[in-house]
C-alpha cells in the first residue's frame, strides 16, 4: 500500500525514541528520517527503525550475492568485474544487472586457500564466479567461502574453449585439458541463467 | 524570437497565460520512465519538459576525479536541439556549463555521497521542451530520479523560478516572462530540512522584493516536493527484499 | 559534465578547527574581522593597447581586466545598443589548481555572473555604443584575467571591471564614403558612459559563520558561498549561490544583510584606491 510508504527526508521519530537503522539517518537536530523510498519496519523491542527500500540501490551491498568475471590475477589477488546480483534462495535466480563497471577483489583468505596452494587452482582469469560481497565500499571485497559460491564457468587455459564441469574439476571438450577450480555446485546444475543485457562494458 | 508583449497582465490582473501572479503551471512528475537508467523521472511545469536519468554508484570513467571519502556527483544539463523556438546547436554552451554546475551544487547537500567512496553517481538531464524554468524543473527531476535509483538522500529537493514583470513578482515564470521580464530568480530547496540549495538572481530587485520572492519560492517548492513525494510513493510496485 | 571537486579530507578537518577557533574570537587568519574585506589596491591604465584596463589586488588575489572596443553588429533584438561580451580566464600561472585549456565551469560561471550583474541593471549605457542602428555598433569586450588566486576572484574581478570601465575611452571614428567605419588610431576618444556602478560581494559559510571576502583557505573550507551584486543604492542586481552546501532561510537572510553593508565598503575602498592611484 502506497500510503505506508515514506520518502527521503520524512520523519520517523526522534533520537530519544529510536536508534537509526538501515536506510535512515539522524539529522543535526536529532530527528530520525528516512533516506530512501520504502516502508518503515520498526522494531519496538530494540528501538530500531529500518526502512525497507521499495527500489533497491543498483550497487553491491554487504551480504549481496554477485556474479562477475575474474579479469586479472596479481600477487595472489584476483580482480573481478562485477556484472550483477543473484539470489540463491529458494532457488538460484538472476536479480539485476549493474549499470556500470564495478570492481571486486578476492584475497587468498576469502578464496579459502591453503597457504601453500597456488591461487590458479582456485580461480583463473576469464572464470565466471558467484561470490558474496563483504563490504559495501568500492573496490568491493568478495568471498568465495560458502556452499554455493565459486566458479560457474571456466575457460580452458590451453585452447580457450569453454570447459565442462566433471566431478570436482573442469574438462576441456576440445583438447581434453583438465583444470582444478573452487567450483560452485551451480556449475554442473546450470540452474542459473545469467541475463546480461549489456555484453560490453565501458572501459 | 517572440515579441515583447505590451503588458504582462490583463485587465483582471491575470498573466498572459491566464495564471494569477502566485500560481504555478500544472506540475507533472513521472517516475521510472527509462529502462536502462538506474533511476529516472520526467517532469513538466506547463510546457517545460525535462527528463533526468541517474546511473550509479559506479566506477568513474574519469579516473582522475576519484574522491577518497565519498562519491563524486556528475551532472550534465543539456538542451535538445528541438527544445527551443529556433533550433539550438547541440554543442554545449556557456549557459549549459554553468547550469550543470549549479544543478550539481543544488543536489550535493542532500545526496549521501559519503556512503559510496571512490564511485561516481552520474545524472543526465535533457531539456525536451523549454518554456522557462528549465533549471528548476531539472533539479526536481534529478531529485526524483536519484530517489528512484535508491540512492540514499537526506531529503528531496525541488525548484521553482520567480520572475518580475511590469514591476510585479510572479511565480514560476514562463519563457516570455523570462525573456522580456525584469528579473529571473531560480531557487531550489529541501523543504523537509528548511535548506536553500540553489539561489540565483538574474535581474534587479530591492531587498524587500528579494525576500518576498524567496518566501514565495519556498512556499511553492513545498507544494512541488509534496507532488514529488506522491509520485515516488506511487511509483514502484512492490517492496524488494534485501 | 560538472563533477564534484576534489578536496583532501583530513587536512581540511584540521584547518577547519583552527579557523573556527579564531572565528569564535572574532578574528581571521589574515588579521581582519569577519565582515571586512582585504586591502584593495587598484592601478588603472596598465595596458596601453587596451581601451580601458585595471590591475586589482584584493589581498593577494590579483586580477587584470582589459577592455577592448571593436566594430561589430548590434544583436537583432537590440538594434539600438552596443554589444557587451564578458570572458574570463583562470590562467594556470595563477594557481596549481588551475589547468590549461578552454574555460572550465568555474571560469564560465565567473564570466556569466559578472555579465549578468552588469547587463541587468544596465550598468553600461549600451545605447551610447550604437553607431548605425541595426547595422554598426561598438562591441565592448571585457576580458578578466585571474593572475594570482588567493580566494574570491568574484569580488576582485568586478572591482577590476569597474575600475577598467571608468577608465575606458571610446575611440573617435569616421565614416568612409562606402559607409565603412574607420577607427582613428591614437585619437583621444570620449569616456565610456556608465549608468551606475556595481560591486560583487562574496560571503562564505563556514560552520555557523558567515565571512566576507573569503581567502583561499576559507574558500576551500566553505560549504557554500553566496555572491551578491549591489549598486550604490543597495539594490540587489544579481545573485549566485556557489558551492556544494546549503543555507537555512535565516542564514541566507543574514548573509544578504552582511553583504549589503560590505557592498558600500567596497565602493568606498574602490574610490579611495582610485584616488591614491591618480595621486601617484
Amino acid at each position: 500500500m502506497s500510503s505506508e510508504r515514506i520518502v527521503p527526508g520524512e520523519v520517523l521519530g526522534v533520537e530519544e525514541e529510536y536508534v537509526d537503522g538501515k536506510n535512515t539517518y539522524i539529522d543535526s537536530s536529532g530527528v530520525l528520517r528516512s533516506a530512501v523510498v520504502g516502508v518503515p519496519r520498526p522494531n519496538s523491542s530494540q528501538k530500531v527503525i529500518d526502512v525497507e527500500p521499495v527500489r533497491r540501490l543498483r550497487a553491491p551491498l554487504k551480504g549481496s550475492t554477485v556474479v562477475g568475471m575474474v579479469y586479472e590475477i596479481r600477487e595472489n589477488l584476483a580482480f573481478v568485474e562485477l556484472w550483477g546480483e543473484v539470489s540463491l534462495e529458494p532457488r538460484p535466480r538472476w536479480l539485476f544487472e549493474y549499470s556500470g563497471s564495478l570492481t571486486g577483489v578476492l584475497t587468498p583468505e576469502q578464496i579459502g586457500m591453503d597457504r601453500r596452494d597456488d591461487i590458479y587452482s582456485y580461480v583463473r582469469p576469464l572464470d565466471v564466479i558467484i561470490a558474496r560481497v563483504m563490504s559495501s565500499i568500492s573496490p568491493y571485497l568478495l568471498s568465495l567461502r560458502g556452499q554455493q559460491l565459486g566458479v560457474i564457468y571456466a575457460t580452458c587455459s590451453k585452447c580457450g574453449e569453454l570447459m565442462n564441469p566433471s566431478g570436482s574439476t573442469f574438462v576441456c571438450p576440445r583438447c581434453g585439458n583438465v583444470e582444478k577450480r573452487k567450483m560452485s555446485p551451480l556449475a554442473s546444475s546450470r540452474l542459473l541463467r545469467i541475463d546480461l543485457r549489456r555484453l560490453a562494458l565501458p572501459h | 524570437m517572440k515579441q515583447r508583449p505590451e503588458k504582462f497582465f490583463d485587465e483582471h490582473g491575470n498573466r498572459l497565460d491566464g495564471r494569477q501572479r502566485d500560481e504555478m503551471r500544472p506540475v507533472d512528475i513521472n517516475i521510472g520512465v527509462l529502462s536502462n537508467a538506474d533511476g529516472s523521472a520526467l517532469v513538466s511545469y506547463g510546457k517545460t519538459k525535462v527528463i533526468a536519468a541517474v546511473y550509479g554508484p559506479r566506477e568513474p570513467t574519469w579516473r582522475y576525479n576519484v574522491l577518497p571519502d565519498r562519491a563524486s556527483l556528475y551532472v550534465r544539463y543539456h538542451m535538445a536541439p528541438f527544445s527551443t523556438e529556433e533550433r539550438k546547436s547541440p554543442a554545449p554552451t556557456r549557459r549549459e556549463i554553468e547550469l550543470s554546475k549549479v544543478i550539481r551544487e543544488s543536489l550535493e547537500p542532500v545526496v549521501m555521497t559519503e556512503l559510496f567512496p571512490r564511485t561516481a553517481i552520474e545524472i543526465y538531464v535533457e531539456v525536451l521542451q523549454s518554456d522557462g524554468g528549465t533549471r528548476t524543473a531539472s533539479i526536481t527531476a534529478a531529485s526524483a530520479a536519484l530517489a528512484d535509483a535508491g540512492i540514499p538522500m537526506r531529503a528531496l529537493v525541488g525548484g521553482v523560478a520567480i520572475g518580475k514583470v511590469d514591476g510585479v513578482l510572479v511565480l514560476d515564470l514562463n519563457e516570455v516572462e523570462d525573456n522580456f521580464g525584469e528579473a529571473d530568480m531560480p531557487v531550489a530547496a529541501a523543504p523537509d530540512l528548511g535548506l536553500i540549495t540553489l539561489f540565483q538572481l538574474n535581474g534587479v530587485m530591492t531587498l524587500d522584493e528579494l525576500k518576498e520572492g524567496t518566501d514565495m519560492a519556498l512556499k511553492a517548492i513545498e507544494r512541488i516536493v509534496e507532488k514529488e513525494k506522491q509520485a515516488l510513493r506511487e511509483s514502484a510496485t512492490e517492496v524488494e527484499a534485501l | 559534465m560538472s563533477a564534484t571537486p576534489y578536496r583532501t579530507p583530513v587536512v581540511s578537518k584540521v584547518k577547519l578547527e583552527t579557523i573556527l577557533n579564531m572565528y569564535r574570537r572574532g578574528m581571521r587568519t589574515d588579521n581582519r574581522d569577519l565582515y571586512s574585506p582585504r586591502n584593495l589596491n587598484v592601478q588603472v591604465g596598465v595596458i596601453e593597447k587596451a581601451n580601458g584596463s585595471a590591475l586589482v589586488k584584493l589581498g593577494n588575489t590579483q586580477v587584470i581586466v582589459g577592455i577592448k572596443l571593436g566594430i561589430g553588429r548590434p544583436f537583432e533584438d537590440t538594434p539600438n545598443e552596443g554589444v557587451l561580451q564578458v570572458n574570463s580566464e583562470l590562467v594556470p600561472m595563477a594557481s596549481p589548481l588551475f589547468e590549461p585549456g578552454p574555460p572550465d565551469e568555474n571560469a564560465v560561471e565567473l564570466s556569466r555572473v559578472v555579465d549578468r550583474s552588469l547587463r541587468d541593471p544596465k550598468a553600461v549605457d549600451l545605447g551610447s555604443l550604437v553607431i548605425r542602428p541595426g547595422e554598426k555598433a561598438w562591441v565592448l569586450w571585457i576580458d578578466i584575467y585571474v593572475l594570482d588566486y588567493d580566494g574570491n576572484y568574484f569580488d576582485a574581478s568586478m572591482l577590476g571591471v569597474m575600475a577598467a570601465l571608468m577608465n575606458t575611452r571610446v575611440p573617435d571614428y569616421e565614416e568612409s564614403e562606402s559607409g565603412e567605419i574607420i577607427i582613428k588610431k591614437d585619437s583621444p576618444g570620449t569616456p565610456l558612459k556608465l549608468n551606475k556602478r556595481v560591486v560583487l560581494v562574496t560571503t562564505a559559510k563556514i560552520g555557523n559563520y558567515i565571512v566576507v571576502d573569503p581567502n583561499l583557505d576559507e574558500e576551500a573550507l566553505a560549504e557554500s558561498r553566496l555572491v551578491l551584486a549591489f549598486d550604490e543604492q543597495g539594490t540587489v542586481v544579481g545573485a549566485q549561490k556557489t558551492g556544494s552546501g546549503a543555507y537555512s532561510v535565516d542564514e541566507f537572510y543574514r548573509a544578504v544583510e552582511i553583504s549589503r553593508s560590505a557592498a558600500q565598503v567596497y565602493f568606498k575602498l574602490l574610490d579611495s584606491a582610485l584616488q591614491k592611484n591618480q595621486g601617484g
